[in-house]
């Protein structure tokens, strides 16, 4: 585990609690999945990665685009292995045929693994990666060093 | 009724042994053992809640119930249940509101939309796969749920949506129970209430003394996909054919799991055969006499009328138009078309897409009918057999018989005839389709060389079988007890390679009769390891393919010696 890794891992547990906000990414005041990992960059790195366009709720649904995962590919490092590392980035794809849109932290690797994401309805918690979750993972990417 | 007469019952047995357990009484534990007893027996002998009410209930019928004290079914095999709702957030209701503008008045519109999670727990665990769901009654794509199936093992997580409305730790993980969770399942279509869902789930038989590592799912390593006709059967693109405005026809949607039958079924192969690393990609060209000289090797279609919509059917280098149907019996093509040159690609993609190797395995189906015309080499009749073997592809008189031409030149001439002339160089790719320039003929090599172009296009194959089972053709002998026919297939291998490069592994099939060389009569000395010359492949012949249903006839056959590989019926 890298001292980034944990350092991410310690800024997304302070999010939790924050609300489910579409779009937003202030701690304590409101969040989506992306507003979480945008808050644990500035964190890591002092700025916004990017520009964030505004995007619907269904994200690029319609248009079939993998914006997101265009995005992470952009800032992040894909890891190549199916093996978990803790302070992940993991990119899920919630339903086959439709584009990857949601995102977490992996908190806890190992045999009960969480991760840490804005869930639609509940706010930012820390869940279970339970089975079926894991499975809709299409990606997993850390944090680059020295940006 | 019978809750009260066996609980008091129960009473009684618990007064019989006296003492306590756990600081119960006797008494009290003979009487829940009695009552439980006794419930299942009420629910049987009167139903419980809206099961009392049922009127004309069909013995198979199956129902999902809420009620405490069910028992957790065991299943085995493939069973269709109702499910246990073990869990249910509350109702979320989302109002929209339309109208009410600030200019004149009108009427303002609001609409009420509900929906629920809910876990269902299906059966003792654990299970491979949860196939098909009917919502009412009537079959849904599971694609439109947003569903979780927790498989029952021992050391399953909870799921986040149930501790995300519990709390954190408060979520239970129902180990050893198959469940499912369905989120935010809106409740529009089934009238605002949460319909009955019935699903069927798939749990493997299991003898005792079973490991991990000697089930049927567990052993099965590679399949072969049939029955390699079919223009679309192999495309994942939705291909409808137009009879007309606003009246169409599916022609590879056959499911209602939204999908095209080819990812329908390879989903279902992963998840029931999870060590299945290879599969065969059978496609079909047809060919017409016994008479190697006079045959013809050519993709057919089923009807040249109209062609499907996505999907232009293409094949050897030509179009729809261009090609030759399947010949017809009683009105009915006797087998379906060459799969379209599109599908194949498409196919390819799909099954290495999800991490399987592709073994590409053209092969020849013969279509004589009754009354062909065409003499037979193997007797004096008039006509060939109907729908013969390709095994027996012959010369224009089989070896053996008077007037065979059999170790003459004339044999050379005759599988040179049916190999041809074509050249690798005699392809090219034209936007996204294998174009062919070579010449005017449908032989062996038009046939092969055509399918290696078109696997390299789709981003290369594991494997390439340029053939299989042609007994008859190479058994056959030029001068000097040459055979032409072993040369050829020589040479083809090495066009192939040429094609698909280095790191392709490139096979010929062998029959059985093939693998032991060539011997003739009983007294003949003559014996020859004919096929040895060419990269034969013994596991992947399809004397090793069992075309079986996965289930007990095959669970037979692994027993009996190993089943190297399956066959895929789509």
């Amino acid at each position: 585990m890298s001292i980034l890794a944990g350092r991410a891992v310690a800024e997304a547990r302070e999010w939790i609690g924050t609300p489910y906000r579409h779009q937003a990414t202030v701690k304590g005041a409101g969040a989506d999945c992306l507003g979480v990992l945008r808050g644990v960059w500035r964190m890591l790195y002092g700025c916004e990665p990017e520009e964030v366009p505004p995007y619907t709720e269904d994200w690029s649904e319609p248009s079939g685009r993998e914006d997101l995962m265009a995005a992470a590919a952009r800032w992040l490092v894909r890891r190549s292995g199916r093996e978990a590392h803790m302070g992940d980035v993991l990119l899920f794809r919630m339903q086959t045929g439709s584009v990857a849109k949601h995102l977490g932290i992996l908190s806890v690797a190992g045999t009960a693994p969480r991760f840490i994401h804005a869930y639609t309805g509940h706010g930012v918690i820390e869940s279970p990666l339970s089975l079926p979750w894991a499975r809709r993972i299409v990606a997993r990417f850390h944090f680059p060093t020295g940006v | 009724m019978a809750t009260i007469l066996l609980s008091a019952a129960g009473a009684a047995l618990g007064a019989g042994f006296g003492g306590t357990v756990l600081g119960l009484s006797g008494v009290v534990i003979g009487r829940a053992i009695g009552a439980t007893l006794g419930r299942v027996l009420d629910q049987r002998l009167l139903g419980a809640g809206s099961e009392a009410v049922e009127v004309g209930r069909v013995e198979r019928f199956r129902i999902m119930s809420a009620s405490e004290g069910g028992a957790v079914p065991q299943l085995w095999g493939r069973v269709r249940v109702g499910g246990q709702v073990i869990w249910a957030s509350r109702f979320i209701e989302d109002v929209t509101r339309q109208g009410g503008s600030k200019g004149a008045p009108r009427m303002s519109r609001v609409e009420y939309s509900y929906s629920v999670s809910l876990a269902i727990a299906l059966c003792q665990g654990e299970i491979i796969r949860v196939g098909r769901i009917w919502a009412d009654g009537v079959e849904i794509a599971p694609d439109t749920l947003n569903l979780r199936v927790y498989p029952g093992s021992e050391d399953q997580m909870p799921d986040p949506k149930i501790e995300a409305v519990e709390g954190m730790g408060r979520a239970p993980t129902y180990r050893g129970i198959a469940y499912v969770v369905i989120e935010d399942l809106a409740l529009l279509a089934y009238g605002n209430r949460v319909p009955q869902f019935s699903f069927e789930v798939v749990r493997p038989a299991k003898e005792q003394g079973d490991t991990a590592q000697n089930t049927l799912q567990d052993v099965v390593r590679g399949v072969a996909l049939i029955p390699g006709t079919g223009e679309y059967a192999l495309a994942t693109t939705p291909v409808h054919f137009s009879r007309g405005p606003g009246v169409n026809q599916s022609a590879n949607v056959n499911s209602p799991s939204g999908q095209a039958d080819l990812p329908t079924s390879l989903e279902q192969l992963r998840e029931e055969m999870p060590n299945c690393g290879s599969v065969s990609l059978i496609v079909s060209w047809f060919g017409d006499d016994l008479r190697c000289g006079q045959c013809t090797l050519r993709p057919k279609v089923e009807q040249t009328e109209r062609d499907g919509v996505g999907m232009p059917w293409r094949s050897g280098g030509i179009g729809r138009g261009a090609a030759v149907t399947v010949p017809s019996v009683d009105g009915r093509v006797i087998y379906g078309g060459t799969p379209a040159d599109a599908a194949v690609i498409e196919a390819i993609n799909a099954i290495r897409g999800g991490g399987q190797e592709v073994m590409f395995y053209p092969f020849i189906l013969m279509d004589q009918i009754a009354g062909n015309g065409r003499p037979d080499p193997y007797s004096d009749a008039e006509d060939q057999p109907v729908l013969p073997w390709r095994g027996r592809i012959t010369l224009s008189v089989a070896p053996g018989r008077d007037g065979t031409t059999d170790r003459t030149a004339t044999a050379e001439t005759e599988v040179a005839a049916f190999f041809g002339t074509v050249a690798a160089s005699d392809f090219s790719t034209v936007s996204g389709a294998v174009a062919y320039s070579g010449p005017d003929e449908w032989s062996y090599r038009r046939f092969i060389l055509h399918y290696a172009h078109l696997c390299a296009l789709a981003g290369g194959v594991d494997a390439f079988c340029i053939g299989s089972e042609m007994r008859g053709l190479t058994q056959i002998r030029g001068l000097a007890d040459a055979f032409p026919a072993v040369q050829a297939m020589r040479q083809l291998a090495s066009d192939v390679r040429s094609i698909l490069g280095p790191q392709t592994k490139v096979s010929y099939a062998a029959d059985w009769s093939e693998y032991f060389g060539y011997h003739i009569g009983e007294t003949s000395t003559f014996t020859s390891t004919h096929c040895g010359q060419i990269p034969i492949s013994i596991s992947s012949g399809s004397t090793t393919t069992c075309r079986c249903r996965i289930g007990a006839m095959a669970k037979t056959m692994q027993m009996q010696g190993g089943v190297r590989s399956m066959t895929l019926a789509i």
